[in-house]
């Protein structure tokens, strides 16, 4: 069988377990997206891969940038200027706060108790690892307000935070990203701001492009098509002008859906339609990244970026709420609601990846991902539903229902 | 959402200034999504954060709005309707004020009966 046939037939194999443990997984009210990354993981090389010959190689990293640009997208089309003014502080406050506390004590826990690695150094290592603990899985949190009919101060800031976070994320990485592969510090600086400023220039410019095509069209199904090729287009043109291309989507998601105004969600439900094909593809490609004697030689950054993560969404989600004027039981229990992790922290390490100055710990990096994603979607959930009984904001539970 | 609920055929709302013209259109599934949002434990993001942050009818319409005229034909008014999808089409005058409502139900009813006198 050539290569192509195997790719194509790879593909195939892991869409289709992807959608069936993420069925079961479903039915059991366990996490979709853990059940694509271990569906992924059963057909990684070192289990059932090998035996069928199949392998992740460089063809994986169009896929998962095209992937990870929809995702982005989907993420900036989702919020407006007049939605965040309506946030109000404490949420506004709490999300930025939390997010800087992950970045900060990761990072610092990295640096401290993590040792150099081969092919990079522990400072370079810490930045990279503190840049993906920023973002925070809504699915888990939200199932868990939803299973439990919780309702309350903490519940509702809860929500907007989580609505909030992979945005943040997404910046918070595309800033740390420029830094730690950048060469001299003025260097660095200098290319941090074009390549910041530039994907918002470009994704702006997309924006309006869009919408400008998008108001020529009229049937709906050909709205897809538009919508998808614009993502495409905007993300190839930021790779080969090394401009950021997580900001470029982002930035079109945000300014096609400004510039539409009250008819933006246009833009965005086409796509929301693919979002689970999306997903399925992503994470099953990611899962299949996994190397049994790479996770085992890395539990103690497992360990580290696990805790320190949780600690740190933990304190700067109390401290957030404080300054700005939360109640005690949102100070309190907040930052318990915002553990899980998924999605975009596995996008984000995929994008790390491919750059040459984390190529040699591509492999490392991603299954230490893997592995926290898997233990906060499982732990997530059962904070989520502590931080709120903690509260007292749970209501009864509903029955889950029987297919 | 009683008022909705209360009415035979009307299921979309239509947004429209203090002067009668027609400005947005809320479509009932999303009118249903946004009322039902905290019993569902499925969202988008762009569902989540109208769950958190939507208040007023303005951050849920559309604003570009699929209308028919008075003196338009039947067979547009139906072709439209199904090209974009739509049960309900709001007709509008010449200045944009909104003059009432019409549901495909009625539509297909007229073109059946066109259909039967052209066959006569």
């Amino acid at each position: 069988m050539d290569s192509l046939s195997l790719i194509t037939l790879y593909l195939g194999i892991l869409m289709l377990s992807g959608l069936f443990f993420g069925l079961i997984a479903s039915r059991l009210g366990l996490p979709r997206v853990a059940a694509y990354v271990i569906a992924g993981m059963i057909f990684s090389p070192d289990l059932l891969g090998s035996t069928l010959n199949l392998k992740v190689g460089d063809w994986a990293e169009p896929l998962a940038t095209v992937a990870l640009g929809i995702i982005a997208y989907l993420i900036g089309g989702s919020i407006t200027a007049k939605q965040i003014q309506q946030m109000g502080k404490t949420v506004l406050g709490t999300a930025l706060s939390e997010s800087f506390g992950a970045v900060l004590f990761v990072f610092c826990s990295m640096m401290l108790l993590a040792s150099d690695k081969a092919g990079i150094t522990t400072f370079q290592m810490a930045l990279a690892f503190a840049a993906i603990a920023a973002s925070t899985a809504p699915a888990g949190t939200i199932a868990v307000l939803h299973q439990y009919r919780a309702s309350g101060p903490v519940s509702s800031v809860l929500l907007g935070v989580v609505a909030l976070d992979d945005a943040l994320g997404i910046v918070v990485f595309s800033l740390v990203l420029v830094v730690i592969t950048g060469e001299t510090l003025s260097a660095k600086l200098g290319l941090a701001a074009l390549e910041i400023c530039g994907a918002l220039v470009l994704g702006a410019f997309a924006g309006w492009g869009l919408k400008e095509f998008a108001s020529r069209i009229h049937k709906r199904e050909m709205r897809l098509p538009l919508v998808f090729g614009a993502i495409l287009l905007s993300v190839g043109l930021a790779e080969i002008w090394r401009l950021s291309p997580l900001l470029t989507a982002m930035a079109m998601g945000f300014s096609s859906r400004y510039f539409l105004g009250f008819s933006g969600d246009q833009l965005v439900e086409p796509i929301e339609f693919i979002e689970e094909l999306v997903f399925i593809i992503f994470f099953t490609l990611g899962g299949a990244h996994f190397e049994i004697n790479v996770f085992f030689q890395h539990m103690d950054l497992i360990g580290i970026y696990f805790i320190a993560r949780i600690i740190g969404k933990y304190v700067g989600a109390s401290l957030g709420a404080m300054i700005s004027g939360a109640s005690p039981p949102v100070i309190r229990w907040l930052g318990l609601g915002l553990v899980p992790q998924a999605g975009v922290a596995i996008g984000l390490v995929l994008t790390l990846g491919h750059k040459p100055a984390f190529h040699d710990v591509a492999t490392m990096m991603v299954n230490v991902i893997l592995a926290t994603t898997l233990l906060f979607e499982l732990v997530g959930p059962l904070a989520a539903y502590f931080a709120l009984r903690g509260a007292g904001e749970l209501g009864v539970k509903r029955k889950r229902r029987k297919f | 959402m009683d008022r909705v609920l209360a009415e035979r055929c009307l299921r979309d709302i239509y947004v429209v200034s203090r002067e009668g013209k027609l400005i947005g259109h809320l479509s009932y599934q999303k009118l249903i999504h946004f009322v039902l949002a905290k019993h569902r434990a499925v969202h988008t993001r762009r569902q989540l954060m109208q769950r958190v942050a939507a208040e007023v009818s303005e951050d849920l319409m559309n604003a570009q709005v699929v209308y028919a005229k008075p003196d338009e034909e039947v067979d547009n008014v139906i072709d439209r309707q199904l090209e974009h999808g739509i049960d309900d089409m709001p007709v509008i005058d010449d200045q944009g004020v909104m003059l009432g409502v019409i549901n495909i139900h009625i539509t297909m009813k007229e073109f059946r009966k066109n259909s039967k006198m052209i066959i006569e």
